[in-house]
């Protein structure tokens, strides 16, 4: 899932319009952010695989992706806005946590229980046709809240329609008929 | 999944189109 983790800060967003939008995002996408580098340094790895959907095999994320670290990184990002208010702290953690709960129906059985776990979870989704009508029924979800409760509340969403249409635009270009899919 | 390159650009620019609507002048009291 990539735009579906956007849709869901926007989401969260809308619940907490105190949050601020950029650690909200940055939170969603935190595991993904964490991988990168990750994969760079050697501590995971993955496979490209053309043609094939979503385009890699992800052979090892236990230490951006498992349930137990997500949990941990969950609750280091929530501390880094310890002073911002424990409400605050509590939905940017939750933001965190959140990309796990979007991952586990799409990804295959690679999310680890902790770090070496040989159980590992998830559904499956994008090894079936609806990966991406799944995806796209997440960002409906939480892009209408979110622009539903910017029209009601006025406070956030200067642009509210501009924003769920970025969100909209990079699924659209994840679509599997315009690329390998991701 | 995605590598780091592709939260560089959409989350600021997502937070850039969240920000608050500006409240627009007052209209003059008739």
């Amino acid at each position: 899932m990539y735009a579906g983790h956007f849709a869901a800060g926007l989401a969260l967003k809308a619940r907490k319009p105190e949050a601020p939008t950029w650690a909200l995002l940055v939170g969603t996408g935190l595991l993904d952010i964490l991988f990168g580098p990750f994969v760079a340094l050697g501590i995971e790895r993955a496979t490209v695989t053309p043609g094939q959907p979503p385009g890699f095999r992800l052979d090892f994320i236990d230490w951006s992706h498992s349930l137990a670290m997500s949990l941990v990184w969950s609750v280091a990002y929530a501390a880094l806005f310890w002073k911002r208010g424990r409400d605050i702290a509590a939905v940017l953690g939750f933001a965190v946590f959140s990309h796990f709960l979007l991952d586990l129906p799409m990804h295959p059985a690679d999310l680890a229980l902790w770090p070496g776990s040989a159980v590992h979870l998830g559904f499956g989704l994008w090894h079936t046709p609806y990966y991406w009508w799944f995806e796209l029924a997440c960002i409906a979800l939480g892009c209408g809240y979110y622009w539903a409760r910017a029209r009601r509340l006025r406070s956030f969403g200067g642009h509210a329609a501009w924003a769920c249409a970025v969100v909209l635009a990079l699924h659209v270009m994840n679509a599997p008929w315009l690329s390998s899919g991701r | 999944m995605l590598c780091l390159a592709s939260f560089v650009v959409p989350i600021p620019l997502i937070a850039w189109l969240d920000r608050a609507p500006k409240s627009g002048p007052k209209p003059p009291p008739l």
